[in-house]
């Protein structure tokens, strides 16, 4: 079995689809299988250890952020029965599983893209998108949106470095790393512009405006569709069509 | 081949602002020769680069500007509107924007510009391969950008300008992101250049401007300052006190018989070179 890109877009459309479709349980399930997967499968391994490390780094901060959710939920979100008491602070059962499902659907959707996008290279992304015939124009915009949010940490950690050697309190309690946020955000949004102008006049200067091409020498392979790709879509659309029948048809 | 560039009495002012960016700038740089734009920071040097290779008249529509560029036999008044790519090919100061990012490695990233221009597949081939061995980068064509070092990524940008041979190509500040190595590397590198293609280069020193250029052009809040052969630069040294680096004034005075610069400047020189 081969893994490529529509592979790849198939296992993530499912799993998005998946993510917003099923209870929870089954998407943590689902993240441990990818997790599996990405270790076992050479194909969804990350391309580099930079890659790798994104990924561990973005992962935790999610999980972090899926305890908090829940942990938040179950204590103000006062539905169901009470689940636990833990030194005097109720738990409800209700907000437990509001938290839990929110959560683990936003984490299956974020580990779904950083496989996909950890794993597959924007040059090979190109070869994909001019292949299955995406105007050049929107694929190229695409893709430089791409490269951009791949160089996105390494610039938030420039400019969390250059507002710290100023001075800036960005460390430290809550607070100060809420403040730091829009320390960093001010100069991330005008370096970004800035980023965007160049890299434009870049690509012009280069001929990008007298006939796209998205093509690498390597070429991409044939147009038709794998069965897993096949089998792929086929699940998302039951899970679809599973989940509509459930909000139209009323239950008893 | 090779195409001459005039510029007569060119103004450029860009919208919102109050000051000129550039004022009667006149120049005349031979087809094939060096030319080499000295000056200091908002000096015009950019500026006018990007109004020879028709950023300014594509991105800037609205901006007022008087004069014309010529560039060959085609004269355009006042400036070009439209990127004059692969006619003119301008390499910007920072080499990584001028890298496309959406390809993997250097071969690929160089054939990008030929691919833009339709060029067939045999002869895409062909003259990357001829363009990479012709700066050194034979042996890296399959590696990936994400490996190469700051002068690499550098040599790998201006191979992607060079591939599509454009008859003038303007250099900005090429010196500037690289190691003394990489420099010398650059210099002799732009020297074979001579007679293939007309070369502007900007510089805060004079140390491009003396190896290679054929004339020199000082910049000053968008007037020329001086332009002539950099012999010339050398005799006037004293007049741009403020305007070049201290190193490149040590340099000037060195081959004028160090009377040149005035004594307050040339003392705290020499107190910099005994401390060194």
């Amino acid at each position: 079995m081969t893994i490529g890109i529509p592979e790849k877009l198939a296992l993530t459309l499912f799993l998005v689809v998946a993510a917003v479709t099923l209870p929870w349980n089954i998407s943590a399930l689902l993240i441990a299988a990818l997790l599996s997967a990405r270790t076992l499968i050479p194909a969804l391994r990350p391309l580099d250890q930079t890659a790798r490390r994104r990924f561990r780094k973005i992962f935790f901060v999610l999980l972090c952020l899926v305890a908090v959710m829940t942990a938040v939920n179950s204590v103000f979100v006062r539905s169901g029965a009470v689940w636990a008491e833990i030194a005097g602070i109720r738990l409800f059962e209700g907000g437990l599983l509001f938290g839990l499902t929110t959560g683990f659907r936003l984490l299956l959707i974020a580990a779904a893209f950083l496989v996909l996008f950890g794993s597959t290279s924007i040059g090979a992304f190109a070869d994909y998108l001019n292949h299955v015939g995406i105007p050049g124009p929107i694929a190229t915009t695409a893709l430089l949106s791409l490269h951009f949010l791949d160089h996105l940490p390494e610039r938030i950690q420039q400019i969390f470095i250059a507002q710290e050697s100023r001075g800036a309190p960005l460390r430290g309690n809550l607070v100060a790393r809420i403040r730091s946020f829009f320390l960093l955000l001010s100069p991330l949004v005008l370096s970004s512009i800035v980023e965007s102008i160049e890299r434009g006049t870049a690509l012009e200067l280069r001929g990008f405006h007298l006939g796209i091409s998205l093509r690498t020498a390597s070429g991409p392979g044939n147009r038709h569709w794998s069965p897993t790709t096949v089998a792929l879509l086929a699940f998302s659309i039951i899970l679809v069509v599973y989940r509509l029948t459930l909000w139209l048809i009323p239950s008893p | 081949m090779a195409d001459s560039i005039s510029i007569k009495s060119f103004t450029f002012r860009y919208p919102g602002s109050h000051r000129n960016a550039l004022s009667e700038v006149s120049l005349e740089i031979q087809a094939g020769s060096c030319c080499a734009i000295l000056g200091p920071t908002g000096a015009g040097k950019t500026t006018l680069l990007q109004a020879v290779a028709g950023v300014l008249g594509a991105h800037h529509a609205q901006a007022a500007a008087n004069g014309h560029i010529q560039i060959g036999s085609v004269v355009h008044s006042p400036l070009p509107r439209s990127i004059l790519f692969p006619r003119v090919g301008l390499f910007l100061q920072d080499p990584t924007v001028q890298i496309s990012g959406i390809r993997d490695n250097v071969e690929d990233e160089v054939r990008f510009t030929l691919d833009n221009l339709r060029v067939g597949d045999e002869e895409a081939v062909q003259r990357v391969r001829i363009q990479l061995e012709e700066l050194g980068l034979g042996m890296l064509a399959t590696r990936p950008l994400s490996q190469l070092s700051g002068g690499e990524l550098q040599r790998v940008a201006l191979a992607g300008m060079l591939v599509a041979s454009p008859p003038v190509l303007l250099l900005d500040e090429p010196l500037n992101s690289l190691d003394a190595t990489a420099q010398a590397r650059l210099l002799r590198l732009l020297a074979t250049f001579r007679g293939r293609h007309t070369v502007v280069l900007t510089d805060y020193g004079i140390d491009a401007a003396l190896r290679l250029a054929d004339r020199v052009v000082v910049l000053s809040e968008g007037r020329v300052l001086y332009q002539g052969a950099p012999a010339g630069l050398v005799s006037r040294s004293e007049e741009f006190v403020d305007l070049l680096p201290a190193d490149s004034l040590v340099r000037l005075s060195g081959l004028a018989g160090d009377e040149r610069i005035p004594s307050p400047e040339r003392r705290f020189f020499r107190k910099i070179l005994g401390a060194l």
